[in-house]
């Protein structure tokens, strides 16, 4: 009976997810997870998103039958404010997990992917240490020539709110089709946590400060494979998994 | 909210040059929003602006982008002349608000001796350069008015408003009554219910508030006499009333992201002055203007260190007021915050008591205790809580004998409401001695407070004698910075300006988070623990690998299981996955078809991910599936799928030292994770990890052929006759694989036979028989030609 030798193969956002957690891991961070089913509260309440307003536009919700104020976690976010309130600051925890959004799915939109949130809570955290963890992480995963820049954003759980590019892998810098001439891919979400969403943890918000970020995965896979539909990330195709 | 930006419609509003399209574009990219597009459309260049929900009180509004290119390009804006209007003898109009919360502020306007036309040139333009349709000029105005102000209008046809008995106008603000109709303006027939807000006369329905207009009073071509209308209405009503009439526009959305009252004059004024322009023959009426609560700004202020500590930078005092100045921010410098607030304090003895006074519109005519201090601080440009009870929790404490100047007495009178805990400082924070009163120490054993009990509201006294201190809970001092602070005042359209942190944010956009230099943490004392089931999982996920498993991901939405979903997002996809089973099933049925293209004997997959069995539970599972793709008897197939299994779960059970309780289906096996944790070690160090580099290839779309060939072979290496068939079989050829090889001796000479599997497809079409036939005869040609015997 042949029997083959050959290795089977990690899935791409399991490798890219390890790639990522294992920078982090290796800056000190420690890996945490929470539920997918979430609260109300811990997915928006507590991270000072409120009901009834265009912030949560943002985030089209899955909601739960016959479980009121229960949806399907529309960001690792929601990890944070349990984290919070049953640690004590100083901490860096990095989550990688699946989420879920009420969106018409196509090749760049999907109802489920993943992302990985990072929160570092201490004293006197700030800005400039949030630019320089992520510098440093970029450079692990895309090379010493990765740069990072920030940009004003927004994002209901965090103040000051900035959006995060990298420079692009492809031509770094120069520009191409895959950063649209611009030399810059836009890759994250991050910001100075907002004090109400420290005291919703339990953490008094002017002793310590907190920087958090987060990241779309299954959009760091397509672009960093060429992989131009996310539909095919959840197919089960070894088509596709068998080349990794 | 995205909106179309004019950038000639932003260059009306600057007499000196602003800076080009792609200047601006950059400007706005580093210190304001994203910049999604920007389209040219003849000399003018419309910017496709993401504004965020924090900044959609002001900015959905040509004025407030021409605001932020002003301050960041250092270029003034033209001074706007305020024009006289006189004021005729008109049409009465009067206004009731019967919900001052739903509706803030409602101004109306009668305008008679209008004559309604075709806009002018310039509007029309105007509009139409952000995509805008042009109906007539009274229409034009008020859409124009919303989209340079961001404040939405609305205008009535006079002539079909009711009259009171006295001939008046009476217009009310009100909620629908169960039932009560109106046709939209564009003939949609709604019911309405007594959630929406409604405009209406004393006979009808004439708008939904904020919403839509009603096609009964709207202006067309025989008006001669309009109201104009410039409201503000509430976010949250606003919105739910949106999305139950199943009506969004451009106004509803501006409501919804909460303006400030403030816009509505600036917009009625204007809108009045565009409609003289046009028709200078109108007859104007007074503004009716039903204004709920006074135009108060609030006041935020921050510390140069506080600044600093946020943004990681090392702003000067002088960079800061560069800053606050080019944003054109009211603003004073507080020395010393806590000497304010103890000067300030007994300036406002006898000021009335009033329960639950509000910081911001009492004050500081009225006071209630917590308000007082929470006001003195504000004024200050400190920020404390507006209660007693989370003061408390707030403050530092301090023993009543050390006692400063600013320092908060609190007491357990025993009389008002006592509260036990926090309720949004820090809230739940037990407080065991109750506390239901505050007031201010001044030195030398005073204090000054707001009470009821007070002969006059808010009251100097000694702290030994005041009755209301007679059992004091305890003494707390504010922290802050020994530092002067910036106090703003904050522009009343800023909605988003209300913490420091928030004014951190804006004086750090607008000196460019691109200008931080990033900085390392100093080392965190923290010792990051292992994560049980992250690392598990990848244990598992490594054995797996290592026996042949590749991975798979697969819908955590199925059309069967325990767990619903309230909204699916597909009539097949209404429940969460009780097991990874379905998934697996599916995957496994897919690479079945695609097992040749694979080159694979056996399919061998897996996955790794939280499946709901039941209402509310949720567990971390991992299935694994086979198939036995190569052909061979039913029976012999069963036994190796067993085999591969009972393999599978060996090399689980080894590596993890426990033994695994999993159900097995015929085709997969499915155990559960997280139960199977509890049974495992905390692990020491982390699963290494190495990631791979791949250059990954499409797959095509279309369908794959197979052929087999198999030929006798002497005197030539399997590698060359794999060289002839690939060369033969170009591109077309992805996938050859042997299949059979043996040796015969045939009188005495040694000949091999090889076997081979062949697998065709294109990546842009469906290979037909012919085409590949006529491969198969190259192949077979060539091989031929070098001595082998094709079978």
């Amino acid at each position: 009976m042949e029997k083959t030798e050959e290795k089977g193969h990690l899935h791409p956002l399991t490798q890219v997810m390890r790639e990522i957690v294992d920078s982090f891991t290796a800056m000190g961070f420690e890996v945490t997870d929470g539920p997918e089913v979430e609260s109300e509260h811990y997915n928006f309440d507590a991270l000072n998103v409120p009901k009834d307003h265009p912030a949560r536009d943002m985030q089209d919700t899955f909601w739960v039958k016959d479980v009121p104020q229960t949806v399907l976690r529309t960001h690792t976010s929601a990890v944070q404010v349990h984290y919070m309130e049953s640690n004590q600051p100083p901490f860096k925890i990095i989550v990688p997990g699946k989420v879920y959004r009420y969106e018409a799915t196509d090749a760049t939109h999907e109802t489920q992917f993943h992302q990985i949130e990072g929160l570092v809570v201490g004293e006197g955290v700030n800005l400039a240490h949030l630019e320089r963890i992520l510098d440093e992480f970029f450079k692990r995963l895309y090379g010493a020539d990765a740069k990072v820049r920030m940009r004003p954003s927004y994002f209901p759980f965090v103040e000051p709110g900035v959006e995060i590019d990298v420079s692009c892998v492809k031509c770094t810098g120069a520009g191409c089709n895959v950063c649209k001439q611009t030399g810059w891919i836009e890759v994250m979400g991050a910001g100075v946590v907002h004090p109400n969403v420290l005291q919703a943890g339990g953490i008094d918000p002017r002793k310590y400060r907190g920087i958090a970020f987060g990241v779309g995965v299954d959009r760091l896979v397509m672009q960093k494979y060429g992989i131009d539909d996310v539909r095919l990330l959840y197919a089960g195709d070894l088509r596709l998994v068998n080349q990794f | 909210m995205n909106i179309p930006i004019s950038y000639q419609w932003l260059k009306s509003h600057f007499d000196k040059e602003i800076p080009s399209p792609e200047e601006v574009s950059t400007l706005f990219m580093k210190h304001l929003c994203e910049v999604e597009g920007a389209e040219q459309k003849g000399d003018d260049t419309i910017f496709d602006l993401k504004i965020m929900p924090d900044r959609g009180h002001d900015l959905l509004a040509h004025r407030g982008i021409a605001h932020e290119v002003s301050v960041l390009a250092g270029v003034p804006m033209k001074e706007k002349a305020q024009k006289e209007i006189s004021i005729a003898q008109v049409t009465p109009l009067r206004v009731a608000v019967e919900n001052a919360k739903l509706c803030p502020r409602y101004m109306g306007r009668v305008i008679e001796g209008v004559r309604v036309t075709e806009s002018p040139a310039w509007l029309r333009e105007r509009l139409e350069s952000v995509g805008q349709r042009s109906i007539n000029n009274i229409v034009d105005i008020t859409n124009y008015v919303m989209l340079e102000l961001g404040q939405p209008m609305h205008a009535f046809d006079m002539g079909k408003l009711a009259r009171t008995e006295d001939g008046a106008i009476s217009l009310v603000v009100r909620p629908a009554e169960v039932g009560e109709q109106m046709m939209t303006l564009d003939n949609k027939d709604l019911s309405l219910i007594s959630d929406t807000l409604v405009i209406a006369d004393t006979k009808r329905v004439l708008a939904i508030a904020g919403v839509k207009g009603g096609k009964g009073a709207g202006v067309n071509e025989g008006t001669t006499a309009i109201v104009f209308e410039a409201a503000n209405f509430d976010a949250v009503s606003t919105r739910k009333t949106s999305a139950r009439v199943g009506i969004r526009t451009d106004s509803s959305r501006r409501f919804e992201h909460d303006i400030s009252p403030a816009l509505a004059g600036e917009a009625m004024s204007l809108a009045t002055e565009l409609l003289i322009e046009m028709c200078p023959d109108a007859k104007v009426g007074e503004v009716v203007d039903v204004l709920a609560r006074p135009l108060k700004n609030y006041k935020v202020g921050i510390a140069l260190s506080e600044l600093n500590g946020i943004l990681g930078t090392t702003l000067s005092d002088k960079e800061v007021k560069d800053i606050l100045a080019r944003l054109g921010f009211v603003y004073e410098v507080v020395d010393d915050p806590r000497t304010q607030v103890v000067v300030m304090a007994p300036t406002l003895v006898d000021k009335p008591y009033k329960f639950g006074a509000s910081v911001l519109y009492d004050a500081p005519e009225a006071f209630d205790c917590a308000s007082f201090t929470a006001y003195l601080w504000k004024e200050a440009g400190v920020a404390i809580p507006r209660m007693s009870v989370d003061q408390l929790v707030f403050g530092d404490e301090v023993i009543l004998e050390s006692a400063q100047p600013g320092d908060l007495i609190f007491s357990n009178s025993g009389t008002d409401n006592i509260y036990y805990e926090s309720k949004e400082w820090m809230k739940g924070t037990k407080v065991p001695e109750g506390v239901d009163h505050v007031g201010l120490y001044l030195g030398d054993g005073k204090l000054i407070h707001a009470s009821r009990y007070n002969k006059n509201g808010v009251a100097l006294e000694s702290v030994a004698e005041s009755a209301r201190f007679r059992n004091i809970v305890g003494v707390r001092r504010i922290a802050i910075p020994a530092e002067p602070r910036y106090v703003v005042t904050v522009p009343l359209e800023r909605l988003d300006l209300r913490i420091k942190e928030d004014l951190a944010e804006e004086i750090g956009r607008v000196y460019g988070f691109d200008k931080i230099i990033s900085a390392p943490l100093s080392d965190i004392t923290f010792d990051a623990r292992i994560l049980k089931s992250y690392h598990y999982a990848n244990v598992i996920r490594d054995t797996l690998v290592a026996q042949g498993f590749s991975e798979v991901f697969t819908y955590s939405f199925q059309n069967e299981g325990e767990f619903a979903v309230a909204n699916p997002i597909a009539e097949d996809k209404g429940f969460l996955r009780p097991s990874l089973h379905q998934g697996l099933m599916k995957a496994l049925e897919l690479s079945r078809y695609n097992a040749p293209l694979l080159g694979l004997d056996e399919i061998k997959i897996f996955e790794i991910g939280k499946v709901y069995p039941g209402v509310m539970k949720e567990e971390l599972s991992c299935g694994v599936g086979a198939y036995v793709a190569k052909s061979m008897k039913q029976s012999k197939r069963e036994e190796r799928t067993k085999e591969i299994f009972n393999e599978v779960r060996q090399a689980i059970e080894d590596v993890l030292g426990v033994k695994i309780n999993d159900t097995q289906t015929s085709d997969a096996i499915h155990f559960n994770l997280g139960a199977l944790l509890e049974k495992l070690p905390e692990p020491k160090s982390p699963a290494p990890f190495k990631a791979v580099s791949v250059r990954y290839e499409k797959s095509s779309a279309y369908p794959f052929m197979l052929r087999d060939i198999a030929m006798w072979a002497q005197d030539i290496t399997q590698d060359e006759i794999l060289a002839i068939i690939r060369t033969e079989g170009t591109d077309l050829l992805v996938r050859d694989r042997l299949f059979d090889v043996f040796t015969k001796e045939f009188d005495g000479v040694s000949k091999t036979s090889y076997a081979f599997n062949l697998v065709f497809q294109s990546p842009d079409r469906t290979l037909s028989d012919v085409e590949i036939n006529e491969v198969m005869a190259r192949i077979t040609e060539k091989l031929s030609a070098r001595g082998l015997e094709v079978r």
